[in-house]
């Protein structure tokens, strides 16, 4: 497990399906990369859980809710919220998959993650592994889950894939492989789907 | 059995015997063809069966709707369309073939020694199952089905259209009933009917008489389409093949028929002229006043009655009143007792034919028993109309010679089942007739000797072989017969039905009908072929000569060739 990948947060709790992390705003900007529809890893007795963090959630306090209500938010009250408080800022992730003995596998890993856990953001190289190898059949997950907005997170995570290609290449060899995936879960669901792409097409020009 | 080598090009996805097999296909619509000749591997069985209709799906009519190359990327585009557009195939099962285990498997030698013989084609009774591999048939399933070709009895009338291996024709078994070619008019017809009759003449199992209306058979032609020389029969076989000629002086270009054919009087009976009957727009008296004809003129009725005249009156002696001269009409009809109109009607009709050429009171040679001969003995006999073209000519000459040869058949065959070792079998006989409609229409199929041969002759080895641009005109009784039958493109509804009446899958071959290329393709159909087949017809040229008969052509090809080669050019 690559060491340098940086650490998003650590588990707050934990489901089957998908677990929530806990960092503090500051982390956060210490990233410096958009966070939706990333590839994330958290170790687990011996598996690698794999997931695609789906939705980020500043927390309010007491605190905060007076400083809006009073209408104080002065550059040094807002410096002061975010560096000197510990204002917790919550990570949804939805499990996609585990690797285990060096193999990727598309379905959830027996048992969930444990508390305190940490999370990191895959490298691109583990990311991409993960996608190919499984073909992207772990797309299925996100699209029939109506908690968080699939769409969106598959034209992010897409985003992410393209991120890794070289600078000025146009769409990766995953790219194909995802749309297929893509098109194999939805093509019973016309309305869905043709969205879907018209949203991808618009993306995949951005690339260009 | 040996794999087929083929790439699959889509697997069965549904379907039954009656409703055909659905194909969903997997390769590029435009690889496959209607008519295209499949096969499917399932269990111990391999089918065979025949594209018939090509049709465009969609999982939803939305996707088909809309061009998605418009709407989204090239790459996605191409990849919902694969997965949401696709083709299939209705494909018509006709053959399944028992084949054993895989070869090579432990159970596949036990099967052999179980089932040491070739194993035979039969019609399908079961199916294949969900998903069973289609392909297109190779050379080898298609020698399978149709055989391979001989040079003699199995005859290469074609090839596949996309992959163009090699469909024959046994003749032994075309020979068997009675075939049919058709076509609308340039579709190929004399053209094949030619090359089918060089195959069969090649192959000699029966003799052919050939009705040549148009003197197309017989000798060299030119192509009116091509302007290139066309070779005839005659040509082609020398000897084995007679040309005649109908009347005195007839001859073709430079080429002089083997001898002519004149009809005596005395060989025209009355039923040959009821045969003309609508011809002759007779009256419905003729066939009584005909009767008494032959009562009372025994032999020469028709002589006799053309020397009589009509109208001719002479004073009566007694009363001075005029009265029917003796050499009349009405003076033969008062004594015989036969209605005067009619039997004048009759007379004045039949000035029609008194004065054809080639009919005549004593004919110079015995053309009719030559003709006769030379089929029995196994020879070829191409009757050429020559300038007597006209329906009536045909109507009669081929009636009146038709009907010398049922009785000839016939006779030989009462003679063999009496006495089978000191009669020969009779010689299988094959009688061509082009424009076959006027001959087998339904007014006339009760007249006419051709419909009963269709019908019945094959009992004494006589069959047809008729051609026709209309076999909607043709008697029902007599299509439902043919056993082969050859079509080029046909548009008229009723036509394409006609062709089909009495086959099953009817309704799947229809469209393949129409949609034929003209002088290009023909559909093959009926008992005489294993199953129904489109095909690309084989080009009847040079080649095909040379093909059939060798380098060395049989026998120089006229007199004048035989002389040239001699050194002997004028
Ligand atoms: N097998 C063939 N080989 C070579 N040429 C052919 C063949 N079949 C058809 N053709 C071409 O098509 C033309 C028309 O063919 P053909 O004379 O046989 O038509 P048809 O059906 O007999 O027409 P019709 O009803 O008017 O007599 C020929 O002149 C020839 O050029
Ligand atoms: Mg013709």
């Amino acid at each position: 497990m690559p060491q340098e990948a940086p650490i998003v947060g650590h588990l707050l709790r934990a489901s089957a399906a998908g677990f929530t992390v806990g960092t503090r705003a500051e982390a956060l900007e210490a990233l410096n990369q958009p966070l939706l529809g990333c590839l994330c890893q958290v170790e687990a007795q011996g598996q690698t859980i794999y997931g695609l963090i789906a939705d980020i959630r500043v927390l309010d306090d007491g605190l905060v809710q007076q400083l809006v209500a009073e209408g104080r938010m002065g550059s040094e009250t807002l410096a002061d919220n975010r560096y000197n408080r510990n204002q917790p800022v919550e990570i949804s992730v939805i499990t996609l998959g585990f690797a285990q003995d060096g193999r990727m596998r598309p379905r959830l890993p027996g048992t969930p993650p444990l508390a305190l856990q940490a999370l990191r953001l895959c490298t691109p190289e583990e990311g991409l592994r993960f996608c190919e190898e499984n073909k992207f059949a772990y797309l299925r997950r996100i699209l029939n889950q109506t908690e968080y907005p699939a769409q969106e997170m598959i034209l992010a995570h897409a985003d992410q894939l393209q991120s890794w290609q070289p600078a000025g290449n146009k769409a990766g060899s995953w790219y194909p492989s995802l749309a297929e995936a893509l098109i194999r879960v939805l093509r019973n669901d016309y309305e869905r789907l043709s969205l879907l792409l018209d949203a991808l097409s618009a993306l995949e020009e951005s690339w260009k | 059995m040996e794999m087929n080598a083929n790439p699959a090009i889509g697997f069965v996805s549904g379907g039954g015997l009656e409703a055909n097999l659905q194909v969903r296909l997997q390769v590029p619509v435009g690889e496959v063809q209607e008519g295209a000749f499949v096969v499917t591997d399932s269990e111990q069985w391999r089918f065979y069966g025949l594209v018939t209709d090509i049709q465009l799906q969609a999982l939803d009519e939305r996707y088909a709707g809309e061009v998605s190359a418009g709407r989204y990327t090239p790459a996605l585009a191409k990849l919902l369309d694969k997965a949401t557009l696709f083709p299939t195939l209705a494909v018509m099962p006709a053959l399944m073939m028992e084949r054993g285990p895989e070869p090579g498997s432990p159970e596949y030698a036990a099967w052999r020694e179980m089932n040491p013989d070739k194993t035979n084609p039969m019609p399908v009774k079961t199916l294949p199952q969900h998903h069973s591999l289609v392909r297109l048939a190779d050379a080898a399933d298609i020698s399978t089905i149709f055989g391979e070709e001989d040079g003699k009895n199995v005859f290469r009338v074609g090839e596949t259209r996309e992959q163009g291996h090699a469909i024959c024709l046994r003749l032994d078994k075309f020979v068997q009933r009675s075939a049919g070619i058709f076509g609308t008019t340039g579709s190929g017809k004399s053209f094949l009917a030619r090359m089918i009759l060089a195959g069969l003449i090649h192959a000699g199992q029966a003799s052919t008489l050939i009705f040549d209306m148009h003197n197309e058979y017989g000798p060299d032609t030119t192509s009116s389409d091509t302007g290139k020389g066309v070779r005839g029969l005659k040509s082609g076989f020398d000897s084995k093949v007679r040309l005649v000629g109908l009347g005195a002086g007839t001859s073709f270009g430079a080429r002089q028929p083997d001898f002519t054919l004149q009809i005596a009087h005395a060989d025209i009976t009355p039923e040959d002229v009821l045969q003309l009957s609508q011809a002759l727009n007779l009256t419905d008296n003729a066939p009584v006043v005909l009767s008494y004809l032959e009562r009372d003129f025994p032999g020469d009725w028709f002589t006799k009655f053309m020397a009589m005249k009509v109208g001719a009156l002479v004073p009566d002696e007694e009363t001075g009143k005029r009265v029917p001269a003796d050499d009349s009409v009405a003076k033969w009809a008062q004594s015989a007792g036969v209605h005067e109109k009619s039997a004048e009607s009759l007379r004045t009709k039949l000035g029609r034919i008194e004065n054809r050429g080639y009919l005549v009171d004593k004919p110079a040679s015995s053309g009719l028993d030559d003709i006769i001969n030379n089929l029995e003995a196994g020879r070829h006999v191409v009757l050429s109309f020559g300038r007597f073209d006209s329906e009536l000519d045909y109507l009669l000459v081929t009636n009146l010679i038709t009907r010398k040869i049922r009785d000839r058949w016939e006779w030989r065959t009462n003679e063999f089942h009496k006495d089978r070792l000191k009669n020969p079998e009779p010689r299988p006989l094959v009688v061509v007739v082009e424009e076959a409609h006027k001959l087998l229409n339904r007014e006339m199929a009760s007249q006419t000797i051709f419909s009963t041969i269709a019908r019945e002759m094959r009992k004494y080895y006589v069959t047809l072989l008729i051609i026709d641009q209309r076999p909607s005109q043709i008697y029902d009784e007599v299509m439902s017969q043919l056993g082969t039958r050859i079509s080029g493109a046909l548009g008229d509804e009723d036509d394409i039905n006609a062709v089909l009446s009495g086959l099953p899958g009817r309704g799947s071959l229809r469209g393949m009908l129409a949609k034929l290329q003209p002088k290009e393709e023909v559909l093959m159909l009926g008992w005489g072929v294993p199953m129904p087949i489109p095909l690309r017809s084989r080009r009847y040229d040079d080649k095909f000569w040379q093909d059939l008969l060798g380098s060395r052509t049989e026998a120089p090809a006229s007199i004048a060739d035989h002389n040239s080669l001699l050194g002997y050019d004028e």
